[in-house]
């Protein structure tokens, strides 16, 4: 199978994600994530400059390797339309172990399914839908965990009182 | 089996998907099979929440696949139910029956 040639634009580097601009869509990785494909140290993948990294050979290989071989074509349109920002609000809100999965399963059914179905700005609707319940399942179940430890510092306290009177 | 043992609605449907998509149970043919089934739309939020909260139980394990191109070269998790949760499954399933047997026939007199 022979690699098809992308043009790697920029590399952004947000909290806790990666994002690479290929052909005017933004690939988004965990900073796990990007550290294991491309190989980099910690340490020196969060002291490196952007502009470094945007020249680094292991970041111009992996546009050719890893992402799109010749038999399936140059990214789609359909995965362009992905906007890269709620990609970022997912990656900023959901945990490290699970994010990679979530944006995997995102992806694949927003081309696969939804976009030939729909239509883009259905596809589009979708997915900010998508997005959003997601992320309030995760805030959901954040807020659960902060609630519950309220309450069990409160009655900790109240208990306490009671003894000390 | 203690109190807190039992599964809750959405835990039993999604560990019944499970069951019915068997080896190719990831997140989105899971969502996908729960979506068409029950006819209602759940979020992919939702599945991986309640994953992640039986898999800690010991309900339900878990297995990385290799990474896809149509998947932007990320890779899948497939899940797995183990004996611990089949019988959490089975055990709720049980206790909603009988409970559906005594109110059988108060729902008669009414």
């Amino acid at each position: 199978m022979k690699d098809q040639d992308f043009e790697i634009i920029a590399v952004r580097r947000k909290t806790g994600i990666f994002q690479i601009e290929v052909n005017s869509r933004f690939i988004t990785y965990a900073n796990d994530r990007f550290r294991e494909i491309f190989g980099y140290p910690k340490a020196k993948l969060e002291n490196m400059p952007i502009r470094e990294l945007y020249l680094d050979e292991k970041v111009a290989r992996e546009k050719v390797v890893v992402k799109y071989p010749t038999s399936s074509g140059p990214p789609s349109p359909s995965v362009q339309l992905m906007p890269a920002r709620l990609e970022y609000y997912l990656c900023l809100f959901t945990p490290k172990k699970v994010r990679e999965h979530i944006l995997g399963d995102l992806v694949e059914e927003y081309t696969s399914t939804i976009l030939p179905k729909f239509g883009p700005e259905r596809a589009q609707r979708w997915y900010q839908w998508q997005v959003f319940t997601t992320v309030c399942s995760y805030l959901k179940s954040r807020l659960l965990k902060v609630i519950t430890f309220g309450w069990l510092v409160y009655k900790a306290e109240v208990m306490f009182r009671r003894f000390m009177n | 089996m203690g109190k807190g043992e039992y599964l809750g609605e959405f835990e039993q449907i999604v560990l019944l998907a499970l069951i019915k998509l068997g080896r190719n149970a990831y997140g989105m043919t899971i969502r996908r099979e729960i979506s068409k089934r029950t006819e209602r739309e759940v979020s992919i939020g939702a599945v991986y929440t309640t994953l992640e909260r039986m898999e800690k139980k010991g309900y339900v394990s878990s297995r990385i696949g290799d990474p896809t191109p149509e998947r932007g070269g990320r890779a899948k998790k497939y899940f797995k139910v183990e004996a611990l949760g089949e019988r959490a499954l089975n055990d709720s399933r049980e206790a909603l029956l009988k409970m559906g047997l005594i109110l059988k026939p108060l729902v008669g007199t009414g």
